[in-house]
């Protein structure tokens, strides 16, 4: 009797302590467009995991550069032809907002740096700085070439610039997400594009705390989306000079002028390439947009904030 | 008289030399959780401890540990002095517990004393290591009851064979009292 | 016969409750699994931090000083595991691949230690 009185009051006390409240959240991790992207659900019960990671996987392969996949014209099919491609209305899409985006900001978001982009990723696995000829060709070769758009979704490149849409699909996809999910009527989620490209509804009605971490500090925030661009997601360092992944389609240049932009708004596909130019731009020229196109905007050099949208409360 | 002292003399020396053989051999039996033995040589310690006395216990337990580590190259490691501190500790736990309950069996007793063997091993391990090593804690702990009581067991049964019989001991005082 | 061992059962059976709870409160804390950093402590005392969430899904090697022989560990998003080791038992490199805050790998032999800790702070997004 002793003993199994014993028995019973451990079991009961494990019990207790194993059985930690069980939500409903649902949580993925996938690695699209060479990014680990994680979704995450807090109390939803009607998502349907499938049919965003097939959303997320067409767009994935319509939008990869490098590789050719059966029955499907993708940006590598056009790429790799002088002729016009039929693509998807998605490509298709896409490949019109960008040269939208490109536009708008006056160049520096440039579609067509496919080639530069590559050479530097090469010279940031190496560690080596590219050859200044090299930069200088790939540069004229931007100069010199053009997307032509026909009817009937048909694309071509003329000239021999490649494309490469780094700098929006991440954002272009969460803007669809964001809309696929404001249809269905989700909103307690989180969608973090490798702490890049971030799209927020509310955590069970709370706000995100969003850390940054070469400040220390951070900013609360829900139902919107987020778009940063930091030079140490991917660089290396030469007599002192740090090269990063953001190339000026202009100058062939890799170095950017700040650390880090936080760029944050409703539109997902704007946060991704403002994130992305304002890491080319001046502090001046950066609020200048900001103000005009209603962004709020974070900006640090050297571990230190240069400039902080006044709406922005940071916490420690 | 002198018969006796031959046979103790004897006696010792096998339980010694028993001691280091069981160590060594159980050094090469791996149980997956890194610092668990079997304890099949604290079974010896532990016969000695309740046959004689402590302080042959004791002497025992030295010439194990040194002479095992030599033998494995291992001596002056971190493995040595862990089994050091471990085998002292546990002993002087058990001469108290003993002295404090005269009701125990060698099953409580060697118990705790398998858990003051780990206990003395890892605390020499946060020492050397730092705090990390608090991570292995209890699950060795509890690894440590379990061959405790096997170790008792082992004991009980073994310290009824004859050889042990002829010695004034506590575990033939026990019998007597019965 | 088992009256004679009462006193026994009820010091074991304490000593097996007290360090069973031990363990589940010890291992049940999941520790976090996204966010982490590295500190590997190596046989000079020497801390290396390393930004698990800034690696690639690609493997990469570096060598941590030991105290008999220098180890291989291996680092990769979000994990990490030791490769190559001289210690006899090589219970470090049977740890495998540790991607959560709650388990450090130590290698007794060799004076090294790894422990993956959360930069996030509770933060549930981390630039």
């Amino acid at each position: 009797m002793y003993s199994k009185k014993r028995i019973f009051i451990s079991l009961l006390f494990a019990s207790l302590l194993t059985s930690c409240g069980s939500s409903s959240n649902i949580s993925k991790n996938i690695y699209p467009f060479s990014t680990y992207l994680t979704i995450n659900f807090y109390n939803e019960n009607n998502v349907n995991i499938d049919e965003i990671t097939n959303i997320i996987d067409e767009y994935d392969k319509l939008c990869d550069p490098y590789n050719a996949y059966d029955g499907i014209n993708n940006l590598y099919t056009i790429n790799n032809s002088n002729d016009f491609i039929k693509v998807d209305a998605k490509l298709y899409d896409i490949l019109k907002m960008s040269i939208d985006a490109q536009e708008k900001t006056n160049g520096y978001f440039n579609p067509l740096i496919g080639n530069l982009s590559l050479t530097w990723k090469e010279a940031i696995e190496n560690k080596t700085l590219p050859n200044d000829d090299l930069i200088s060709k790939e540069i004229l070769e931007i100069n010199n070439s053009s997307l032509e758009f026909k009817d009937d979704y048909m694309i071509k490149i003329n000239g021999e610039a490649n494309l490469d849409l780094g700098g929006i699909t991440k954002g272009y996809v969460l803007s669809i997400l964001k809309d696929y999910l404001a249809t269905k009527n989700i909103t307690k989620y989180l969608i973090n594009g490798g702490n890049s490209s971030i799209i927020l509804g509310n955590k069970n009605g709370e706000e995100f705390k969003v850390g940054i971490n070469n400040i220390g500090a951070g900013f609360k925030a829900k139902e919107t989306s987020i778009g940063t661009s930091s030079v140490d997601e991917q660089y290396f360092e030469v007599n002192g000079i740090t090269y990063s992944h953001i190339i000026n389609p202009f100058t062939g240049s890799a170095v950017s002028k700040h650390e880090t932009v936080v760029v944050i708004n409703d539109n997902a596909t704007l946060m991704d390439i403002y994130s992305t130019v304002f890491m080319m731009l001046d502090t001046e020229e950066i609020t200048k947009i900001a103000n005009e196109n209603n962004f709020k905007v974070i900006v640090i050099d050297n571990k230190q904030i240069t400039y902080k949208d006044s709406e922005i409360e940071l916490y420690v | 008289m002198r018969k006796n002292l031959i046979k103790k003399i004897s006696l010792i020396s096998i339980l010694a030399a028993l001691a280091i053989i069981l160590s060594i051999v159980e050094s090469f039996i791996p149980l997956g959780i890194p610092g668990v033995k079997l304890g099949l040589a604290n079974v010896v310690i532990i016969i000695s401890f309740y046959v004689f006395n402590f302080w042959y216990a004791l002497g025992i337990a030295f010439v194990r540990v040194f002479v095992s580590s030599l033998l494995l190259g291992t001596i002056f490691q971190m493995g040595f002095f862990m089994s050091l501190t471990g085998s002292i500790l546990s002993l002087l736990v058990m001469f108290l517990l003993k002295v404090i309950f005269k009701k125990l069996s060698v099953i409580g007793i060697s118990t705790v004393g398998s858990v003051f063997h780990v206990s003395g091993q890892i605390l020499i391990a946060i020492l050397y290591m730092g705090n990390v090593m608090v991570y292995y804690y209890p699950l060795i702990l509890v690894c440590s009851i379990v061959t405790g009581v096997l170790t008792g067991f082992i004991s009980l049964y073994v310290m009824k064979l004859k050889v042990f019989k002829t010695f004034n001991s506590s575990s033939n005082k026990d019998e007597q009292k019965e | 016969m088992f009256k004679k061992y009462k006193r026994d059962i009820i010091l074991i059976s304490s000593l097996l409750i007290i360090s069973l709870l031990a363990c589940l409160v010890y291992f049940n804390f999941n520790g976090s699994s996204t966010n982490l950093v590295a500190n590997i402590t190596d046989s000079n005392n020497v801390v290396t931090q390393i930004n698990l969430e800034k690696e690639t899904e690609t493997e990469r090697e570096i060598i941590v000083d030991g105290l008999h022989q220098d180890l291989k560990v291996g680092v990769k998003h979000n994990a990490i595991r030791v490769i190559y080791s001289s210690c006899p038992h090589q219970d470090c490199v049977k740890m495998g691949t540790v991607s959560t805050t709650n388990k450090p790998i130590v290698c007794l032999y060799n004076k090294v230690y790894i422990v993956l800790i959360s930069n996030s702070d509770g933060n549930d997004i981390n630039i």
